[in-house]
């Protein structure tokens, strides 16, 4: 089933103008924060009314600013997790989630076995204020299970929670997602969360979509900046095209075209791909190792080097790596392999 | 002491009842008046909201017997809507006991719309956006998100009304006048007595009024504390 969204914007100095589409049900909206992620979600909900646009979803119309139609969010039928939960603070476990129950016959059976299927039956009496930050959520989806949407929207499920608790509240997200049979969309800044959660992506920058559609591919070929940032790509150059070769302007290196990319101003190249060459001999185009600074985390290095327009360029090393520099010392060259290289539009 | 106790047995109580009739029903009409203004304030957005706020908190700014004046202008019988109400249903306004809590309401209805406004704002608006994504009617939303949360600070607001609907003096003179038994109202009645240079009834009458006001302030802060709690002291 098909979401088509294209929703027009200008709210408090920010100008939103995000088209996209989702075929499948498994959807990201990734974006840094600031980028528009949030009112583009509350627009789906209905919670904000977009100036003009037109929101739809399989063969149901939600808002259409030229047909005048901009159903009420209670009738919409699209749950919303708030990032910060947004649980009635004066009613217990059992009445927050009773509040998502539409039909008054189902209220007795259905909180009941909500509450057994979310792990919160010992919990029916207490105040939000009482619980834990997965308890909360737990809650907070179980309230929204119990209206039945056709659409979930997730606001940065999982920003409100420690670190320590993160991983088992996203497995057990991703426990009733596999259970959940209508459209997710999720909005993100993590592309590790998009990644797991979800099948495609779009990308949003500045309230406008970057890019959007398979999460693989625009994960493994984004086209423009912003989309290679927030798939974690961390090195960019200016680019130019030279006869049959490519400048990368700020790093001083040429790297053989293949003649078909041509739309492009900018590469990227991650952190990871760097081939470090021992051998000051060595033909292939690189950047000269001077180390900056080098950062540490238990399984990985993080070594900053001075490219040479005074910019910094960050190369990951792994562990089995590290121990051969240990041994080596630091590599004098960082080779690039130019089918790794991302060829990118700044806008 | 003599002097005081013949003063007391001779007192007439019936400003005490005037007054706290009135109060009872300034605060009832305060009460629905300002949740459903401030409620609808909450609901509009930018300029409305402004105007209309300016509006409501009106007579708190105005000298209440600029207020009055404007009331007397609104109810007097050889003007429009006073003509209208006496030729329609035999009503009269001016100089009667519904003067009295015309008054009062007017004057004290901005205490009870900003204690409501104020409450309202300290409630996360996502609470009633996540209501109406799941499903829930707005009267649903107000009765059940809105008002619990917000019960501590309209009761102290209804309080302060209570409170300052029971010494209204300015409005309520121009409007009610100071008949005895009838409009005449404690802090009508002191202002009386002094006139005459009977200062030990109108130190009665002023040490009833302390105790009185003490009392509500107590409970108002009592109730308050008790529900919602001060966060800390500075």
């Amino acid at each position: 089933m098909n979401f088509n969204a294209h929703i027009l914007k200008k709210y408090k100095g920010f100008d939103l103008d995000a088209e996209f589409s989702f075929k499948g049900n498994r959807a990201a909206i990734l974006g840094a924060s600031g980028s528009g992620k949030t009112m583009t979600l509350r627009s789906v909900a209905g919670i904000l009314t977009p100036d003009a646009g037109r929101i739809s979803y399989a063969e149901r119309v939600l808002y259409d600013s030229e047909k005048k139609i901009n159903i009420k969010p209670r009738d919409r039928h699209v749950g919303y997790m708030f990032q910060s939960y947004a649980l009635f603070p004066t009613m217990t476990v059992a009445e927050n989630i009773a509040c998502g129950v539409r039909n008054r016959e189902e209220k007795k059976t259905l909180v009941p076995e909500l509450m057994d299927r979310f792990d919160l039956s010992a919990l029916a009496g207490r105040k939000p204020k009482e619980l834990s930050g997965g308890q909360q959520q737990r809650v907070a989806l179980a309230r929204i299970v119990a209206s039945r949407p056709d659409i979930l929207l997730l606001d940065e499920p999982f920003s409100a929670l420690d670190s320590s608790v993160r991983d088992t509240v996203e497995r057990e997200m991703e426990d009733f997602l596999e259970t959940y049979p209508g459209l997710l969309i999720l909005v993100t800044h993590n592309r590790d969360e998009a990644f797991r959660l979800a099948h495609e992506v779009a990308v949003i920058d500045r309230g406008r979509v970057a890019a959007c559609g398979d999460r693989d591919e625009v994960f493994a070929h984004p086209v423009t900046v912003a989309a290679a940032r927030l798939s974690g790509c961390k090195n960019y150059s200016k680019a130019r095209v030279s006869g049959n070769t490519c400048i990368l302007t700020d790093w001083n290196i040429e790297i053989p075209l293949d003649g078909q990319k041509k739309d492009f101003d900018m590469v990227g190249y991650r952190a990871h791909d760097f081939l470090p060459v021992w051998d000051a001999a060595d033909p292939r185009p690189g950047l000269p190792v001077k180390v900056h600074r080098i950062s540490e985390t238990e399984f990985e290095r993080q070594i900053y080097i001075d490219a040479p327009d005074g910019s910094l360029v960050t190369w990951s090393v792994q562990r089995d790596l590290m121990a051969k520099i240990e041994r080596e010392g630091m590599p004098v060259k960082l080779c690039i392999a130019p089918e790794k290289v991302l060829f990118l539009q700044e806008e | 002491m003599n002097e005081l106790l013949e003063t007391l047995g001779s007192l007439d109580w019936s400003p005490l009842f005037i007054t706290l009739r009135t109060g009872f029903f300034a605060t009832l009409v305060c009460f629905f008046l300002g949740v459903i203004a401030a409620n609808g304030v909450m609901r509009l957005d930018g300029r409305a909201a402004a105007v209309l706020d300016s509006l409501f908190t009106l007579p708190m700014i105005l000298p209440p017997t600029a207020m009055g004046f404007l009331l007397l202008l609104l109810f007097s019988r050889r003007r429009t809507l006073g003509e209208f109400l006496y030729e329609r249903f035999g009503i009269t306004i001016v100089q009667t006991p519904a003067a009295c809590v015309i008054a009062a309401s007017v004057i004290a209805f901005p205490l009870m719309y900003r204690n409501a406004m104020a409450s309202f704002e300290q409630i996360d608006p996502d609470l009633i956006l996540a209501g109406r994504t799941l499903g829930m009617k707005e009267g649903e939303i107000f009765r059940r998100i809105i008002l619990p949360s917000a019960g501590p600070g309209i009761f102290s607001g209804m309080i302060l009304t209570f409170a300052r609907s029971m010494g209204e003096y300015g409005a309520t003179s121009m409007l009610a006048g100071n008949i005895p038994g009838r409009t005449a109202t404690i802090a009508q009645r002191i202002a009386m007595v002094i006139q005459n240079a009977d200062y030990m009834t109108a130190g009665i009458w002023v040490v009833i009024v302390l105790l009185t006001g003490l009392l509500l302030m107590w409970l108002a802060g009592t109730v308050y504390n008790q529900v919602s709690g001060r966060r800390g002291h500075w």
